[in-house]
């Protein structure tokens, strides 16, 4: 065994030291060893009987490591990594609200300018690929602007389309979304549980919610041949009552 | 006996050169060496955690200063501590080992007295 071997097996025992207490147990016994030596050449030892003395006289590496532990408790390591985490955790804290408004903000302005870039009813599947065929949700899809303001939050549907157009009845869809007026005012987030959501007497109207999306969501409903999609949305005080038109085109004709 | 010792006859040894100079590692196991008339001689890297011990408790502390080498030295310090606690147990020691000797002295077969 060499004195760097010696060091290098007390040091393995080390488990509870931080990189700056191994590297200066690692400086001091090395230190202690290399003045036992430099003793022994000065007495007259040939350079490899005072290595092989000094490391004899030094003990069991695996022992002097373990005892070197024990004087080094978790909890001083458990309380370093503990202030590290409450530190982190105190950052995310801070930021947390800046990332909130920023994301309003941005939700704001996508909706108002460019609502497609946040929900597309062109893109959208609830099925994905039916034998090697991406399956969308409508297959006839137009552009439509309506808007609709209530306390200083709009709504825009800016999409309707038609799964079976031709047929005498079939599902229609529209996409929607909600800002503020203000851009950098609050909007509040769509949840399926609080919104209250009708339709022409008699039918269904749903809400289909993407993850990820929080203020652009889909209505869906039944419609006869001609009809336009009605819905009333209520949440938060806020009320807006739509009568979509559809892309029939050919299926009137 | 009267109480347990709250530091060990290593830590109390240690504690004792270090009343006298900071002193470093190798030179510590050379003093006692030297001063018990080799009857100590430790096995030297078990020195360590006993001082690093101590260090933790308070009872040295250590500072770097440089060796005619070029090379850091690790020195330690006897805190005031730790001078309290040499006080003490130096003097249970005392208490202890004159009643050991007491003892064996009064032993007629030993012939010590």
């Amino acid at each position: 065994m060499t004195r760097r071997e010696y060091t290098a097996r007390v040091l393995i025992c080390l488990r509870r030291v931080t990189r700056q207490e191994r590297e200066a147990i690692q400086a001091e016994i090395d230190g202690h060893m290399e003045d036992h030596i430099c003793a022994l050449l000065g007495l007259g030892y040939p350079p490899e009987l005072a290595e092989e003395r000094t490391l004899a006289l030094m003990g069991d590496p695996a022992e002097v490591g373990q005892e070197l532990n024990r004087q080094y408790p978790f909890r001083w390591l458990a309380v370093k990594w503990g202030a590290i985490v409450l530190m982190l955790a105190l950052a995310l804290l801070v930021a947390r609200p800046a990332w909130t408004w920023a994301g309003v903000v941005s939700d704001n302005l996508w909706n108002r300018f460019a609502p497609t870039h946040q929900l597309d009813l062109r893109e959208l599947s609830l099925e994905g690929y039916v034998d090697g065929k991406y399956v969308r949700i409508a297959s006839d899809v137009a552009e439509v602007d309506l808007r609709q303001t209530d306390g200083g939050v709009t709504m825009r549907v800016y999409q309707a389309g038609l799964e079976v157009p031709l047929a005498p009845k079939t599902e229609a869809w529209v996409s929607v979304c909600l800002y503020s007026e203000n851009p950098f005012g609050e909007t509040p987030q769509i949840y399926g549980d609080v919104i209250d959501m009708t339709g022409p007497l008699g039918r269904e109207v749903t809400c289909t919610f993407f993850s990820g999306v929080k203020r652009s969501f889909t209505v869906r409903g039944q419609v006869r041949r001609g009809e336009e999609l009605r819905f009333t949305y209520e949440q938060y005080g806020h009320r807006f009552d739509f009568s979509v038109p559809l892309p029939w085109g050919e299926a009137l004709s | 006996m009267k109480k347990k010792q709250s530091i060990e006859h290593t830590q109390l040894l240690v504690l004792s050169l270090l009343a006298g100079e900071d002193m470093y590692g190798y030179q510590m196991i050379m003093e006692l060496a030297r001063r018990s008339d080799r009857t100590f001689e430790m096995k030297e890297g078990t020195l360590y955690p006993v001082l690093h011990g101590l260090e933790k408790d308070g009872y040295v502390e250590a500072y770097q200063q440089e060796a005619p080498t070029g090379r850091m030295r690790k020195y330690y310090h006897l805190t005031r501590r730790g001078g309290a606690a040499l006080k003490t147990e130096a003097e249970a020691w005392k208490t202890y080992s004159g009643a050991v000797n007491a003892v064996l002295r009064s032993s007629p077969g030993l012939n010590l007295a």
